[in-house]
């Protein structure tokens, strides 16, 4: 349902990089099995841990400047 | 250049250009910007309808004290110093808005999604408040600066999502 088109893929993509990823991976879990976490993990890891908080790190940046 | 676009001659402006820089007046519009912010927060569902009337009229005076302050502030400075300031031209661009949104509510009486988002831009006025505010101003700066900063970073933000929607529709097909 979350991946059946690209609008949605693109939405759910988005409420998994935000951490409200939990109804998303629920039903994948459910349809494809265990295996599909390692795709959730790679998204929050590089997306929300790397991505977003270089955000911070160029605001700290400019605060300090 | 700054000259030619003022028509009035400087004696007349410059009175006008002092009262604009007048401490008083800075706090007038101030205090106006914070009653009006009060006045569109009281607004609720299902509201009497003394109180629609009120915020109505409200709202038209609170319009009209401002379009006076940029008119003043247009004659003050003249046009390209007054466009200069980015405060100015947020100013600017807001009251026209609220004046197309007044017109657009008198030639048309019914309700349209167009108008209610022309309402909207009357929240835009809270942000006036930044002007008086030394420490709100220096972290807008900061933000504004970050932001134009962090513009690549939001490329690679929206290539990420990007590549990983369509990799989630490879995973997981319908």
């Amino acid at each position: 349902m979350q991946f059946d088109t690209f609008t949605n893929a693109l939405i759910a993509v988005f409420s998994v990089l935000t951490c409200t990823f939990v109804d998303v991976m629920q039903s994948t879990i459910l349809s494809y099995g265990w295996g599909s976490v390692v795709y959730y993990i790679e998204i929050i890891v590089l997306g929300n841990f790397l991505l977003l908080n270089l955000f911070l790190a160029i605001l700290l940046k400019n605060v300090e400047e | 250049m700054a000259d030619r676009c003022n028509c009035l001659p400087k004696t007349c402006t410059l009175p006008i250009k002092n009262f604009c820089d007048n401490n008083t007046f800075e706090w007038f519009i101030q205090i106006t910007i914070f009653l009006n912010s009060i006045a569109l927060g009281s607004e609720f569902y299902e509201q009497p309808e003394w109180l629609t009337k009120i915020q109505n009229i409200s709202n038209m005076i609170f319009t009209i004290i401002f379009s006076v302050e940029m008119i003043l502030k247009l004659i003050g400075y003249g046009f390209l110093d007054y466009i200069r300031d980015w405060f100015n031209m947020f100013d600017g661009v807001i009251v026209i808005l609220s004046w197309v949104e007044f017109i657009l509510a008198l030639t048309t009486s019914q309700e349209s999604s167009g108008l209610s988002v022309l309402r909207g831009f009357r929240l835009l006025r809270v942000f006036k408040l930044v002007r008086g505010l030394e420490g709100i101003q220096k972290l807008v700066a900061i933000v504004l600066a970050a932001m134009t900063e962090a513009a690549t970073l939001g490329m690679l933000i929206i290539l990420f999502l990007f590549i990983n929607a369509l990799v989630g529709k490879q995973v997981f097909p319908a």
